[in-house]
């Protein structure tokens, strides 16, 4: 895996995080709250807090402890967030032309979507659609298990599939 | 539509389908992708899922967090260098081999001015800084007068003062033996308070023939300087206290 630095105080340190996963970790937090601003913020400390860690007591020895970490101050910095009252979501199942309802869609939807979810289902959807992980890597960061994440992911597409028909009442373009 | 009948476990194991084909990594998600392949419902999530993945890969990455991952900041080999040289251990080993690198160097550099004979040279002139005049025989007379004293009372064969300093008067003079039972012959002249010491020239270990070297060869010790010359198996070391320029006239003045 090749090597990443980031800057703390004067000195430079590896996150052994290859230049590919920082921007999905930007992605991630982009994701999980829906504010650029927000997971900017939450994307900076999580290295900051990373560079600090590996001058003093060094990095953890663990995959992915990047996005644990960040996962973890995404859900912090929702918790001050006003939270929507948990209430029966519409659900439809996907059809053959959703695919061009989402072309439609800017990414802040996607995040703000995403963002609104409740948890654990916003923290699968997240790193799932990120293209980064496995689903057992995914079952592991969001400590899940295997029924609940296909529970969850499939709901989270019936969900969408439902906003997507609200959204675009019309039908997908051809 | 076309359906396809599936486990519990593998279309648990379809929904979690990555979007990626390479992300597909045990047999069982292979085995449930493959199955559920054939199904119109797979299919469908399969495009939604693209699509979806296709939308997140385009969320932009703001330019202040594009900056913790641009190359001027990760310049590995530019970080490497720098903390490589703070690094106190390095620092250490890095002195300690200049330091190495140092006696090294002085010593090469005192080899090469070595002859054979010099280390024995180094060691008179030691003597020569102990010794008072009252240890000697008073002798007075030409220094070049003394080898036939040498052969005559100690049989001390081409024990002869060179033409340079054979005019030098003498004070006194005796013949002892060194820590290697070398017969030496030490002579006192009045010039500058000079000494002139006659020794067995070095020989070779296997052969035993006397190493030879031409010319004169100055050696330093303890603020004394000596110029040693060798000629018929015997050296002639003229010495005194003081730097190597008081002792070049007298051997410039003999070669003109």
């Amino acid at each position: 895996m090749e090597s990443r630095h980031v800057t703390f105080g004067d000195s430079k340190i590896s996150v052994s995080a290859p230049k590919q996963n920082l921007a999905q970790l930007y992605r991630f937090c982009f994701l999980m709250l829906g504010d650029s601003g927000k997971a900017q913020e939450v994307f900076q400390t999580t290295l900051r807090e990373a560079a600090r860690r590996a001058a003093n007591e060094g990095l953890p020895n663990e995959r992915f402890w990047l996005f644990r970490d960040a996962r973890w101050r995404c859900l912090e910095a929702s918790e001050t967030d006003l939270q929507a009252e948990p209430l029966e979501i519409e659900e439809q199942e996907i059809t053959a032309g959703t695919a061009s309802q989402i072309e439609r869609l800017e990414p802040i939807q996607l995040a703000i979507w995403i963002s609104a979810a409740p948890e654990p289902q916003r923290t699968a959807l997240a790193f799932f659609y990120l293209d980064e992980f496995d689903h057992r890597e995914i079952a592991d960061l969001a400590e899940l298990k295997l029924s609940e994440l296909s529970r969850l992911l499939a709901g989270g597409r019936r969900q969408f599939q439902a906003w997507l028909d609200a959204t675009f009442p019309e039908g997908p373009t051809v | 539509m076309k359906t396809v009948r599936l486990s519990r476990r593998q279309r648990a194991l379809a929904n979690c389908a990555p979007v990626s084909e390479e992300r597909i990594r045990d047999r069982s998600m292979r085995a449930a992708v493959s199955r559920a392949r054939g199904s119109d419902e797979f299919t469908n999530q399969q495009g939604f899922d693209r699509a979806v993945a296709a939308l997140v890969r385009a969320i932009p990455i703001p330019p202040e967090a594009a900056e913790w991952f641009s190359e001027d900041l990760t310049s590995p080999s530019k970080w490497t260098w720098k903390k490589t040289a703070r690094n106190p251990a390095v620092l250490a080993i890095g002195i300690a081999v200049l330091v190495i690198a140092g006696v090294f160097v002085f010593n090469l550099v005192g080899r090469l001015n070595d002859f054979p004979g010099s280390g024995t040279a180094r060691k008179l002139l030691s003597i020569a800084g102990s010794t008072r005049s009252v240890l000697l025989d008073p002798v007075t007379g030409d220094a070049g007068t003394l080898s036939d004293l040498f052969f005559l009372k100690h049989r001390l064969e081409h024990y002869d003062v060179p033409a340079e300093f054979a005019d030098f008067q003498t004070i006194g003079c005796r013949v002892f033996e060194d820590d290697e039972s070398q017969r030496i012959a030490q002579i006192w002249v009045a010039e500058k308070r000079m000494q002139f010491f006659l020794f067995p020239a070095e020989r070779d270990a296997k052969t035993g023939a006397a190493l030879q070297f031409s010319g004169w060869r100055y050696v330093h010790q303890e603020g004394w300087v000596g110029a040693v010359t060798e000629r018929n198996g015997v050296c002639f070391m003229a010495a005194l206290r003081g730097p190597e320029k008081d002792l070049m006239p007298y051997l410039a003045t003999a070669k003109q």
